[in-house]
């Protein structure tokens, strides 16, 4: 809880106090999307940026319901602000992708999207 | 590094404004030697003066630049490494590696050559190729999937020509503050080398600010696209803040630009007078530079189309409402988490440990803010009272800012001593009451300066200077504290305030700087424009709301 003037932060940083995030590149659109229902066990998975990045000094990694981690591999891209993957025989369930990206400027960003497999 | 790799966005945010800013310094250094200073004149005394100290500032700036480099690529790999699993192979061909490089490189290479020789020729201006190259290789213009190649362009003139005008001004200080007096024909007048190098950065400086506010204006277009984008957004937010600081920046730029050409030059008391204006124009325009690092770290306006605060949302948290000058029981505070706990919370999220504020809290909160900012306006009416022999009294203000303090000790920390059930000590093991109770103590320091300052009971000009350096310092590094990722339309709201203060504490502190350091008319308007400024906080204080 904070209780204090906002005219008093400016000391707050003179202390060392530590500012919200920030981001650069940012995901703008992604498929599947964020807790989004997929109806198959091979999930194709895209996802789109604000802006150009280093697609091989990226990372995606995927989150099963237990918890367990699993890395993705990476596919190549035509567009250079676009990362893309695939996911076979996931069970269903909850999961989620963690990605991680390294913008041109040299700027890194992260984030998650969650999706659950419910397939027949 | 770990501190570095936890707070990965201030670490990143803080190395840009280092890497602009020490850049500015030695691209405007190397263009203010080697093009602006006459080259008949060189052998002239006050240059001779001049060059040595030029050349400590060039040298100083080249260091500072490599180590702002070597820590940002540093950084970014060290992050690579540890979260994304890359190798350091795999990040030699990085962009922000081989700008890094690049710029050590050159910045290695000036110093070794720098040792054997003054930056006087021409030739030095190839430095500023790769060390603008760099800058733009890692800027915004460089990411954009369209229009990539014009906005590299762009940024490149509004990145050059602020690194001659803004860089350019610590060295006409330099010059302006040097043993610049020729007194062999009976009447003190100022070396000629020294006024035609004045004049010669005058007319570079006002081509620059052209260029810059050409270039910045079609960038500033092209990352916003609508006006939407520059009121709802927080990239917008931090934009109007630059723009408003370069308004001030032009004005101070004028008064010196008018002095210049009044063609007075040539008398000692114009040139120092040139001198004190530069002083409060280098904290200004670093200040910009520092706005414009925190730019870079944001993606464009452009590029947030959801969740931007609409007209009717601005106006609603902007319409005054009368002050709450009641106070929530502090039994009616939510129960104090154990001190571990606290800790645990603290060390996990700073922020979500800050932010958990609900109905009663922000109730007791915005009673806090709205009594600090009568103090604070009260304090801005005293200084301006106490300019008359009838209210000597009012110098006595700083005093208010006291009884804040004291206010701020009982009440900041209810969960603490005397309010809560931690003692006083134990309290100080939680780190966000450590910190409000340094910052408490900071404002106290503050407050003794200027308190003895207002009422002769110090006379060093040293002492004087701690309560503006120290208004314009809080108010620069609030302007780096904001950013709602996403967003967030609460955030902004509160972001929108925050930013008005920090502008109205950068003014607040480089006009009482120019009160304490200028002369004439430029004093006597600077000596209104501060407790106006005080004010103006007080007043936004006073409409702070939390919903």
């Amino acid at each position: 809880m904070t209780h204090l003037p906002r005219w008093t932060a400016p000391l707050v940083l003179l202390l060392g106090g530590s500012p919200a995030a920030f981001a650069h590149a940012i995901l703008i659109r992604s498929t599947p999307a964020d807790h989004a229902s997929v109806h198959s066990h091979q999930v194709n998975m895209t996802l789109e940026y604000n802006s150009r990045i280093e697609a091989s000094r990226c990372t995606l990694t995927l989150t099963n319901l237990a918890g367990k981690t699993f890395p993705l591999q990476m596919e190549r891209s035509a567009t250079p602000s676009e990362l893309k993957a695939v996911a076979g025989n996931l069970a269903n369930g909850n999961y989620q992708i963690h990605w991680q990206v390294l913008a041109s400027d040299g700027h890194i960003t992260r984030g998650d999207v969650a999706f659950t497999v419910a397939a027949e | 590094m770990l501190w570095f790799l936890r707070d990965y966005p201030l670490a990143a945010v803080l190395l840009r404004a280092a890497t602009l800013a020490f850049n500015s310094v030695l691209i405007g250094g190397i263009v203010f030697c080697a093009a602006l200073v006459p080259r008949s004149l060189l052998s002239s005394v006050a240059i001779g003066g001049f060059f040595p100290h030029a050349l400590r500032l060039l040298r100083i700036a080249a260091l500072g630049l490599s180590a702002a480099q070597i820590l940002f690529v540093a950084l970014d790999s060290a992050m690579l490494m540890s979260t994304g699993g890359l190798h350091l192979a795999d990040l030699v061909t990085a962009n922000y590696f081989l700008a890094g490089v690049l710029v050590v490189f050159t910045t290695v290479a000036f110093l070794i050559l720098s040792r054997s020789g003054l930056p006087e020729r021409p030739r030095w201006l190839l430095f500023v190729i790769p060390l603008l190259s760099a800058t733009i290789w890692t800027s915004h213009a460089a990411s954009r999937l369209e229009d990539q190649a014009s906005l590299m362009l762009l940024t490149g003139l509004h990145q050059l020509a602020a690194a001659v005008w803004i860089g350019g001004m610590p060295y006409l200080w330099l010059l302006a503050s040097q043993g610049n007096v020729d007194v062999t024909g009976g009447e003190a007048i100022s070396d000629e080398a020294v006024v035609r190098t004045v004049r010669s950065y005058s007319t570079a400086a006002v081509v620059s600010a052209v260029v810059l506010l050409g270039a910045g204006l079609a960038m500033a277009t092209a990352y916003t696209e609508s006006w939407s984008a520059v009121y709802g957004t927080a990239y917008g937010v931090v934009l109007t803040a630059k723009s408003i600081m370069l308004v001030g920046l032009l004005l101070l730029g004028a008064s010196n630009f008018l002095l210049i050409r009044q063609g007075r030059l040539h008398l000692p008391p114009t040139l120092l007078q040139i001198g004190r204006f530069s002083e409060a124009e280098i904290g200004i325009g670093f200040t910009i530079i520092l706005a414009a690092a925190s730019l870079t770290a944001q993606p464009p306006a452009v590029d947030l189309v959801q969740n931007r605060l609409t007209p009717p949302e601005i106006a609603a948290r902007m319409t005054p409402h009368w002050p709450r000058f009641h106070t929530p029981p502090v039994r009616a505070l939510p129960a104090v988490d154990s001190m571990g706990q606290a800790i645990r919370l603290y060390a996990l999220s700073p922020d979500d440990a800050r932010s958990a504020n609900n109905r009663i809290e922000q109730a007791w909160s915005e009673y806090n803010h709205h009594w600090a900012g009568i103090v604070v306006s009260i304090a801005g009416l005293l200084a301006i009272l106490g300019r008359w022999d009838r209210a000597r009294w009012a110098r006595h203000w700083p005093l208010a800012f006291l009884a804040l303090a004291i206010f701020l000790f009982l009440r900041a920390d209810p969960e603490a001593w005397p309010l809560g059930p931690r003692g006083f000590w134990a309290s100080f093991y939680n780190p966000e009451d450590l910190e409000h109770r340094l910052y408490i103590l900071l404002i106290v320091s503050f407050v003794a300066f200027e308190w003895s300052v207002q009422t002769h009971r110090l006379q060093s000009r040293k002492a004087s200077l701690v309560f503006p350096a120290v208004c314009a310092l809080g108010g620069a590094l609030l302007l780096t504290h904001n950013h709602s990722l996403g967003n967030v339309k609460e955030e902004l709201l509160t972001e929108m305030s925050h930013t008005a203060i920090a502008l109205c504490a950068v003014f607040a502190g480089w006009s009482r700087w120019l009160e304490l350091r200028a002369s004439g008319r430029g004093k006597r308007i600077a000596a209104w424009i501060w407790p106006a400024c005080l004010m103006l906080i007080g007043m936004i204080l006073l409409n702070y709301r939390e919903s």
